[in-house]
């Protein structure tokens, strides 16, 4: 089903939200009626936030084997509100020869690492997406 | 000022629908306070949407209660989204409900 002009109100120019035709799926699994829908917004994303680390805990991955990497392990997420474990990441990363973290820096990956959320909610922001993936790939080619 | 509305949902794709990552899929991110969603749609095959409960911590597949197994494949597709789209190439999309 292609999402039309006529699902939505005036809001929305169609050229707005034709490219998502996805939409009725994604709204069905979210548990949102379609009929609900006033209108949607695209935006570029100044940040883009992906929770998927919420379904990690318990689960082997990537992003769990970077944050051992960072000398971090399951029960110590909650120690990233502390600052001597971002000096400790820091550290790691800068051994890791990733980049050179200002302050500035520092700051956004405590929001990428989310000190917030005991689950571990990954919040990337701005060059956080580069950040991660740029950890991730240093320590899979240190696995080699 | 008008307040405005925090949106119900917010999904994020590539900002050009016919682009497909490596695999030739298309993905979709969404999520609201309640649910993340995964969607992935291969050519020719039914589309497959992974929903993760953030209350209940479970996942559906397909609208079906999903395993361990399952919760592992939805990881590491949102792994694979992540590892294969750049900021500059994707969108946001609030969505905003009636009510």
């Amino acid at each position: 089903m292609k999402v039309t002009s006529s699902s939505f109100s005036d809001h929305q120019k169609p050229s707005s939200f034709s490219t998502v035709s996805s939409l009725p799926s994604i709204l069905k699994a979210l548990g949102i009626p379609l009929s609900k829908v006033s209108h949607v917004e695209q935006r570029k994303p100044k940040s883009i936030s992906l929770s998927m680390a919420e379904l990690a805990p318990t689960v082997s991955s990537d992003i769990e084997r970077l944050l051992e990497n960072l000398g971090v392990t399951g029960g110590l997420f909650y120690a990233f509100s502390e600052d001597h474990s971002f000096n400790r990441i820091r550290s790691r990363l800068k051994q890791m020869g990733i980049l050179l973290l200002g302050e500035k820096k520092l700051k956004k990956l405590s929001v990428l690492l989310d000190i917030q959320d005991p689950i571990l909610g990954i919040h990337l922001q701005e060059g956080g997406l580069l950040l991660l993936r740029k950890a991730i790939s240093q320590i899979a080619d240190e696995q080699k | 000022m008008l307040k405005k509305n925090k949106p119900k949902a917010k999904i994020v794709q590539f900002s050009d629908e016919s682009r497909v990552f490596p695999d030739g899929s298309r993905i979709v991110y969404s999520e609201t306070e309640t649910k993340i969603v995964l969607y992935q749609k291969h050519p020719f095959n039914k589309s497959v949407t992974y929903v993760f409960d953030r209350k209940s911590q479970e996942v559906f597949v397909n609208s079906k209660k999903g395993s361990n197994s399952d919760k592992l494949k939805m990881i590491k597709l949102g792994q694979y989204f992540i590892a294969n789209a750049s900021e500059k190439d994707l969108i946001t999309v609030d969505v905003f409900t009636k009510d």
